[in-house]
């Protein structure tokens, strides 16, 4: 069996997680911080990806970093290369598709943090930056893990964003997702039917840990 | 002592961003190695994986030489060229998406028509018990779904209707007829028994052993089912498309098409 597309799969949910998490913090702190109008001017931005097709947001992707399209000259400047129809492509695409989840989880985590924590922490001398990491992260802690894996799942799953901005090549831009659809089309049942048990025991693993942060048992120290 | 402590945290909690700056520049130093000279990116319709997968093999085997297919619906790739998807070379299942194209002078105009198919009629095994010699046949209180690919979503589909109408078939038989999202599912219909007869692509029939063939439809009933290739304008690398074009209208190519069951275009 060919593992690439979940190689390519684990790889490029896991860059897109990476990238997404100190964003996703970054935002969720500033929400939580913000005033209500601000607030939900912000919270619509970030949730977009969430409400527009997946296709919309691909055909932005392939319009703005493809060869007519102002980041893909850019880029194509810069580093002689195109970034659409490649690894990289596929990654952005699940970034973009997945981040709404993940911000979503952490800035509820920040909003239910209790002000007066920081406030007293400040009151005892601590600089902005020792209060965000002393105290908001560890108070937000479970819900940031939760928005991992939330997001990285999502990311996993993502498919109309991704084949339209990177294309489904096999070996440089055929995610598991992509994979499926293409032996489906060819009619290889047995090959979709494998990558798709594949998906599902992941989703299965990640299902159990999100519920496990989210309802630790009574000891644990998360 | 105290704080002394936390600063300390922190600064080794700070050393993660330089960690994700890293992951940014590898990102983007891996794209300066990828762009190889001596690769092509083809769009090929979704229907053609297998037969394309075992010539690039071929193509790759005797030159360091790269081809890059990326598989879709025919018009969907039509699409992503006009939206500045790098793919140099297009091979399209049908006539529309090329005409969309060269009407946006996205492609060359000097196509290449490269393959045909015909459509045939399918059932299960022994489900008409010998010979039978006009899609006439259809009309028998025996068949109560006949399976054809959604004309609004595939070209598959738009052969189907049109051959039905041409033989005076399409208005008796409206009440029978299953539309599917494609070829394959039209198939699926026949061997699950949802359906008890399909109109398909000859090519997408031979891939399923457990289903008769009935090469019974009139070719002149619907118009040419053609495989085309163009090549894209804004292509920088037109020399190994050209290439590759060339390969593909081989001998030794042709026999892995016919082996899938498609005939060149004459």
């Amino acid at each position: 069996m060919d593992l690439s597309p979940i190689n390519l799969s684990l790889l490029t949910s896991g860059i897109a997680t990476l990238i997404n998490l100190p964003i996703a913090v970054l935002v969720g702190w500033l929400i939580s911080k913000l005033s209500l109008k601000t607030k939900s001017i912000i919270e619509t931005i970030v949730m977009l990806p969430l409400v527009l097709p997946p296709v919309v947001v691909g055909f932005a992707l392939l319009k703005f970093f493809g060869m007519h399209g102002f980041g893909g000259k850019l880029i194509s400047n810069l580093f002689s290369t195109d970034i659409a129809f490649t690894w990289i492509a596929a990654t952005i695409a699940a970034a973009v598709m997945s981040f709404p989840l993940m911000a979503r989880s952490i800035i509820s985590a920040m909003e239910s943090i209790d002000n007066r924590f920081e406030q007293v922490a400040r009151t005892l001398g601590a600089k902005p930056i020792q209060v965000f990491f002393t105290i908001t992260i560890p108070l937000a802690k479970r819900g940031i893990f939760a928005g991992i894996i939330v997001g990285f799942v999502r990311a996993l799953g993502e498919f109309g964003a991704t084949i339209i901005f990177a294309g489904n090549i096999d070996g440089k831009s055929q995610t598991i997702p992509l994979a499926i659809f293409t032996e489906m089309q060819l009619g290889h049942t047995n090959n979709a039917g494998q990558l798709a048990l594949i998906s599902a025991a992941i989703a299965i693993v990640s299902i159990f840990i999100y519920n496990w942060i989210s309802n630790p048992p009574k000891d644990s120290k998360i | 002592m105290e704080t002394k402590l936390d600063t300390n945290s922190i600064k080794k909690k700070l050393l993660f961003s330089p960690v994700y700056f890293l992951i940014s520049i590898t990102i983007f130093l891996n794209l300066s190695c990828s762009n190889d000279v001596n690769s092509i990116t083809v769009l090929s319709a979704a229907s053609m994986a297998d037969v394309m997968n075992e010539i690039i093999i071929e193509f790759e085997k005797d030159q360091e030489r790269n081809v890059y297919i990326s598989y879709a619906g025919s018009q969907f790739l039509a699409q992503q060229l006009l939206i500045g998807s790098p793919g140099d070379l297009i091979l399209s299942a049908g006539e529309s998406p090329i005409k969309f194209l060269l009407e946006r002078d996205i492609v060359e105009t000097e196509t290449v028509n490269l393959l045909s198919n015909h459509l045939v009629l399918i059932t299960r095994p022994d489900f008409f018990k010998g010979n039978i010699s006009s899609l006439s046949l259809l009309s028998d209180n025996k068949i109560k779904y006949v399976a054809i690919a959604d004309p609004r979503l595939a070209p598959a589909g738009v052969y189907a209707k049109e051959s039905l109408t041409n033989l005076n078939l399409w208005g008796s038989l409206s009440d029978k007829i299953l539309t599917t999202p494609d070829v394959r599912a039209a198939m699926l219909a026949v061997t699950t028994g949802a359906a008890q007869a399909a109109i398909v692509y000859h090519t997408d029939a031979i891939t399923l052993p457990s289903i008769e063939i009935f090469d019974i439809i009139p070719q002149e009933s619907y118009k040419e089912i053609k495989y085309i290739l163009a090549i894209n304008n804004s292509s920088s690398k037109k020399i190994l498309a050209n290439e590759f074009v060339s390969f593909l209208q081989t001998k030794s190519t042709e026999n892995i098409f016919r082996k899938h069951g498609f005939e060149m275009y004459k």
